[in-house]
């Protein structure tokens, strides 16, 4: 795994979404490119047959995991590299020592308010390397815990992705001018218009143009997606005859189709071709997270093959970037000289080796949190890191924290079918309110209460074994038989969930950075992470608990919203208690802006303190918006692939 | 308990016909994997329990139909010494999974526990999810849009 | 240990006697029956050029799903192979002269029906239609070798020389017939279909056949290679572009020898079709059951199994030098029954020649749906399937040393087959052949 005899045009540390994208482009226009892989690699996706000698996985054995997980977290189907460690969902716990309460009404100033004063952090125990990460691969140091995941492994957490592939908003790129919050980004929706083209066509979306000119999208001449809407399900019928003509605080509560990057009915596209991408057409597996069994859904390493195909890439797997290394012949703004890695035969075995790889010019993908790190963690030459002159790597921590509400219907609807969202209501994604409370979108969920509630298990379990009333495993008669079977059929096909993805503001307060007491395997600092939510994002919370008593109400649901399975990232505001679950959406900590004062990169991504380094990813975003990342930073590689050529 | 005795005991606590349990032409051999559970060693089913539910289901199992289920709630699951035991068997076929006897199965409590998942064709043919007119997640043999139409739950007998 | 052998014997006398009845069952005018007479230098066999309609199984009570229904099941593939590998000169019987140009080469090509113009193809016409084989997909990929995207992960197959292996596909006048009249060969055309797609249906009762769709696996010929072991046909070969590696497209003429064979047969009794799979005998090992010193087309003894299975490195492309051969094993073996009736048809094709040929092919097995109507899939059985020259990468994955099939991804015929679809998104009966069509150029 030595590439330090071969000289590259491009070194990428990352092979997941944004990584294959970029060594696709890159390849594309005969750029010789490196991507170094901190994870596994997938089978067939290797360019060095010793490769396969080392740890590979594939599909078929991600669906085994799968299915013999007792938890069908996210994170079931790939197994904990401690290598390459990743969070999980299951790891989320309320962070000791700090206890939250609601910030005072205002005759009350006097009283404590969200969040206390920090005392130091309490002591985590991380000598036995594996079993901490065991308990959770984040030091988590609150006040809240950061609620989302990711997958360090080839194709990275596109793995694991829903498939949600909506544009931003004009609006969502000028927060600041528009509503005075945050920041503005330094680019318009009209300069990511044709990025957003080629992404869609690159991950084959499925939309119709007509339901996604929202909010001030508009589509380049003739668009046409690559393929049209996926069929909404039953649920999504119901609940647009519910309160589809309805509004809340002003939005309207229009269901429309989600574009999705999972394969539907092909289009003509504008150019005069048929749309092909010689993968199945979606089937509802009704299992998009964790992982799609027929790759329906489209995946990153689709876009890795291609890179791959073209003969221009080496890819190095089990290869953890450690140090980004600088000229030390220029004392300002030096150039990425090269990047050192560690290497490892077995996921849970020692460091094999350190190598360095060089190019004429570097990338940084590594997903928000672990590119954020890498920076941080190179400060043996500047100590507050490399590209941080800002003084912002790793800092604006951001996520959609999720409200999830749910309940029972009137009428069946059927859960547990299709796709595992086709559509949402997007109306209160933009507003006037905005001056005041976060946005939100609201997402349907076809899969019944499996997540807040654990179903179908929960359910049955809590049918056929009901818990004692001391909560204790004292055994219990219930129903069985046709019984249960009958409340089943009545009961079960009336299951529905919707989720509110809710923008959070960069805040100082939300940060990560490199621990210093606590290692993975190889030595490397796990992230250590700050994060918590503001005024803004409360009142969003607050506003989605009311739009979920608005719609139940108005359809006539059960309401069983309550405390969900994930609770651990519980806050209180205004007496009210709230089980925010994380979006998988993981942005801000390298973000773009107009200047090196108070972002990291330029709207090229470029580094404004290092010319020939790129960041790329999600953590470029300064805001959040309320879209599902994913699609706008695939856009935002592009961008920064066009812009990395032309720099040549 | 014999292979025949746990199907047709399945049958009255599943409220499904031994014939669905154990199919005449059986490609999956999935009552075969969930059957071989009971013996086992690591789910340590208490020997005594099992034989207890054995001779109860035995002493019922001629009971006509009509009166056999009335028989089952009264024998079986309102007899709390196997009630446990045989509500992991309907968790069985619902889910292919089996739960630790000794504690609740809707509790994640004791983290150190025996629960587990059978087999995935165990778990791809759970009768939960057809139950709803649905399938497992993650294993769906329906064509492209199916989800746009009102299913056909199975008849209950 | 003895009971078994008695059994094994008597499944294949069994199947000795069934596949005599339904030989005469199924010809109505078949080739010559007479058990062991000769004419004056006439070869005679008992194997039949006329290809089965459906399926013939046993009467009900005599049903058993892993042994008798199989057994019907495994004579039919048997007796499709045979009909198809009879030669196309109807003076001969399979293999007299060792090998022989096939009937199925006479069928067109997928390239033939789904022209690069959309236009309509030609009539069925055999004199023209065996005249070219062109041989361009080394993966489940449409021709166009730039969409690399497969419905399994799937790689090329290498073999010792380096070779990749190449793929090409046929069907029979039935299945022909039914694109070209419902104008299914081009993008457009399925489109406007909104009807079901549902190919024609062999019947035994009616006494007609069905649609036949074919695969044929070949590997190059070259060192090493024992030719009077293949089926052999002369190919022009295909090479796709690669110009990172100063490779241009080009093609070269070069023997093939046949490794893989499935058939997709669409009976009454199967609606979700009859698949069958052939391979060469000496393509791989069985997993746990390496022959030391036996030669294996895919595997060398030599090289060690940490890449057991797993495809090449990127790029791929046939005329990158020195690849590595894939080192293949077959995960599942072949079901002794399957075994026996395998060695009983050997024994009749050494009968017609000592060197023919077709006496190194084996059927690997059938999948068919054995409950037709109880959902889309017709709960197939077995319920996985793979070719170790087709499915090479999706038999299952090995681990603590134990074989673990995972649903929906291992290889299952009509598993997979099941989602297939028309450019209009709709099933279309299993087969993915429609959607290599391309659109009318206007």
């Amino acid at each position: 795994m030595d590439s330090s005899t071969k000289q590259y045009d491009v070194v990428i540390v990352g092979g997941g979404w944004a990584g294959s994208a970029l060594a696709y482009k890159l390849a594309s226009a005969n750029k010789k490119v490196l991507v170094l892989e901190a994870g596994i690699a997938i089978d067939g996706l290797i360019t060095n047959p010793d490769e396969n000698q080392l740890v590979t996985g594939n599909r078929a054995e991600f669906m085994n995991d799968f299915f013999m997980a007792m938890a069908k977290t996210p994170e079931s189907p790939y197994v904990q590299n401690y290598n390459a460690p990743r969070p999980s969902v299951l790891d989320i716990q309320p962070v000791p020592p700090f206890k939250l309460t609601q910030p005072p009404p205002p005759d009350q100033a006097d009283l404590p308010h969200l969040p206390e004063p920090a005392p130091p952090p309490a002591p985590i125990n991380c000598t036995d390397v594996k079993a901490s990460i065991d308990n959770g691969y984040f030091i988590q140091r609150g006040p809240i815990p950061f609620g989302s995941t990711y997958e360090r492994r080839g194709g990275g957490t596109s793995w694991h992705w829903l498939g949600t592939s909506l544009r931003m908003l004009p609006n969502d790129f000028k927060l600041k001018t528009v509503y005075n919050q945050a920041v503005d980004w330094p680019l318009t929706y009209q300069d990511l218009s044709d990025y957003y083209d080629q992404a869609e066509f690159e991950i084959g979306v499925s939309a119709d143009v007509n339901e996604q000119t929202i909010h001030g999208i508009t589509f380049s001449e003739g668009y046409v997606y690559p393929m049209a809407k996926i069929p909404p399900t039953i649920l999504d019928n119901t609940i647009q005859a519910g309160v589809g003509s309805l509004t809340f605080d002003g939005s309207s509560l229009n269901v429309t189709g989600t574009p999705a990057g999972r394969n539907g009915v092909p289009n003509q596209l504008k150019d005069g071709s048929f749309y092909d991408n010689g993968r199945r057409q979606c089937q509802g597996n009704t299992n998009c997270t964790p992982i799609c069994p027929i790759q329906a859904k489209y995946d990153a390493t689709v876009t890795m093959a291609k890179a791959l195909m073209t003969g221009n890439v080496d890819i190095i797997y089990q290869a953890v970037a450690t140090n980004v290394l600088l000229d030390k012949n220029t004392p300002v703004n030096p150039e990425v000289v090269g990047i050192e890695y560690k290497t490892y035969e077995t996921t849970g075995g020692p460091c094999t080796g350190t190598f360095t790889a060089t190019g004429t010019k570097y990338i940084i993908a590594a997903h928000a949190i672990e590119a954020a790190k890498l920076l941080l963690m190179s400060n043996t030459q500047i100590p507050a890191g490399v590209a941080n002159h800002s003084g912002q790597v790793g800092k604006n921590l951001m996520d959609h924290p999720m409200y999830l509400g749910w309940g029972l219907m009137p009428q069946p609807v059927y859960p547990f079918r299709g796709p595992l969202s086709t559509s949402g209501i997007e109306g209160p994604r933009d507003g006037a309110f905005r001056s005041n409370r976060a946005s939100f979108r609201i997402e349907i969920g076809n899969e019944g209460w499996n997540w807040p509630g654990g179903a179908p298990y929960a359910q049955v379990i809590d049918l056929v074994s009901p818990m004692p009333p001391d909560g204790s495993g004292t055994p219990t008669a219930g129903i069985f038989g046709p019984a249960l079977r009958k409340a089943i059929q009545s009961t079960f096909t009336r299951q529905f969930r919707i989720g509110f993805l809710i923008e959070q503001l960069p805040d100082d307060n939300c940060y990560i950075v490199p621990s210093k007491t606590c290692f993975d395997n190889l030595g490397v600092p796990r992230p250590e992470i700050y994060y918590q939510f503001d005024n803004y994002t409360m009142e969003g919370f607050k506003a989605a608990a009311a739009a979920t008593d608005f719609i139940f109400n108005t359809m006539n649901v059960e309401n069983n919203t309550g405390i969900p399975v994930g609770s651990g990232g519980a806050f209180v505001y205004e007496g009210v208690t709230y089980y925010p679950q994380g979006a998988g959406h993981v942005m801000g900590t390298h973000r773009m802006g107009f200047t090196n004062g108070d972002s990291v990169t330029d709207a090229n991504m470029k580094s404004w303190d290092h010319d020939n380094l790129y960041i790329v990813g999600c953590g470029s975003m300064p805001t959040t918006a309320t879209s599902n990342p994913t699609l706008t930073m695939m856009a935002l590689a592009f961008k920064a692939a066009d812009a990395i050529l032309a720099s040549f | 308990m014999t292979l025949d005795e746990f199907i047709a005991l399945s049958s009255a606590l599943t409220g499904y016909p031994a014939s669905t349990l154990l199919p005449a032409r059986d490609t999956q051999k999935v009552a075969a994997a969930l059957y071989a559970e009971l013996s086992l060693s690591t789910n340590n089913i208490p020997a005594a329990q099992l034989d207890q539910l054995t001779q109860v289901w035995n002493s019922i199992s001629g009971t006509p139909p009509p009166q056999l289920e009335a028989a089952v709630n009264t024998n079986i699951i309102q007899n709390l010494a196997i009630t446990r035991l045989a509500q992991n068997i309907i968790y069985l076929w619902y889910f292919g999974i089996w739960y630790d006897l000794t504690k609740n199965p809707n509790s994640f409590l004791p983290l150190k526990n025996i629960d587990h998942v059978v087999s995935p064709l165990a778990y791809t043919n759970g009768l939960v999810w057809g139950e709803m007119g649905a399938h497992p997640m993650g294993f769906s043999v329906g064509e492209f849009g199916y989800w746009a139409n009102v299913p056909t739950l199975p008849v209950i007998s | 240990m003895k009971k078994i052998n008695t059994i094994t014997f008597l499944i294949a006398i069994g199947a000795v006697m069934a596949y005599l009845s339904s030989a005469s069952c199924g010809n109505g005018n078949g080739g010559n029956k007479t058990l062991g007479s000769t004419d004056t230098g006439k070869v005679t066999t008992k194997l039949s050029p006329i290809l089965p309609f459906d399926v013939t199984l046993p009467p009900p009570p005599q049903r058993v799903l892993e042994t008798t229904v199989r057994r019907g099941f495994d004579l039919f593939s048997w007796d499709s192979f045979i009909a198809l590998s009879w030669p196309t000169d109807t003076t001969q019987v399979i293999g007299q002269h060792g090998d022989n140009a096939t009937v199925w080469e006479t069928w067109k090509k997928n390239y033939q029906v789904f022209l690069d113009s959309g236009q309509a193809p030609g009539s069925w016409d055999l004199t023209t239609q065996s005249k070219e084989v062109n041989l361009s997909q080394t993966g489940k990929t449409p021709p166009n070798m730039t969409a690399i995207f497969q419905p399994f992960l799937t790689g090329p197959l290498i073999d010792q020389n380096g070779q990749y292996n190449r793929f090409e596909i046929a069907m029979n006048q039935e299945m022909f017939e039914y694109i070209d009249q419902h104008k299914l060969y081009n993008i457009q055309g399925q489109q406007g279909f909104t009807d079901t797609v549902k190919f024609p249906e062999g019947d035994n009762t009616k006494k007609v056949w069905g649609a036949i769709m074919v695969k044929a696996s070949w590997k190059i010929l070259g060192k090493g290679d024992d030719t009077s072991r293949f089926h052999k046909i002369r190919a022009t070969i295909h090479v796709p572009a690669l110009p990172s590696r100063g490779i241009k497209d080009s093609t070269y003429e070069a023997w093939v020898g046949l490794v893989g064979f499935h058939i997709g047969t669409k009976t009454v009794t199967s609606p979700q079709w009859i698949w069958s799979t052939f391979e060469q005998v000496d393509n791989v090992p069985v997993f746990g059951k390496l022959e030391k010193g036996k030669h294996y087309n895919y595997y060398n003894g030599a090289a060690g199994d940490k890449a057991l299975n797993k495809a090449p490195a990127q790029p791929w492309n046939p005329a990158i030098p020195n690849q590595i051969p894939s080192q293949v094993m077959r995960l599942t073996p072949i079901d002794t029954g399957t075994q026996a009736l395998n060695d009983s048809i050997h024994k009749m094709l050494v009968m017609i020649n000592p060197h023919n040929v077709w006496q190194y092919y084996e059927l690997v097995g059938t999948q068919w749906p054995v409950n037709p109507t109880q959902s889309n899939t017709g709960n197939p059985f077995p319920v996985y399937m793979a070719n170790a020259t087709l499915e090479t990468y999706d038999q299952g994955f090995i681990h603590a040393g134990k074989i673990v099939y995972s649903p929906g991804v291992t290889s299952s015929c009509i598993g997979c087959h099941n989602a297939s679809v028309t450019w209009g998104g709709r099933p279309s009966d299993f087969t993915y052949l429609l959607k290599t069509a391309k659109p009318i150029k206007k």
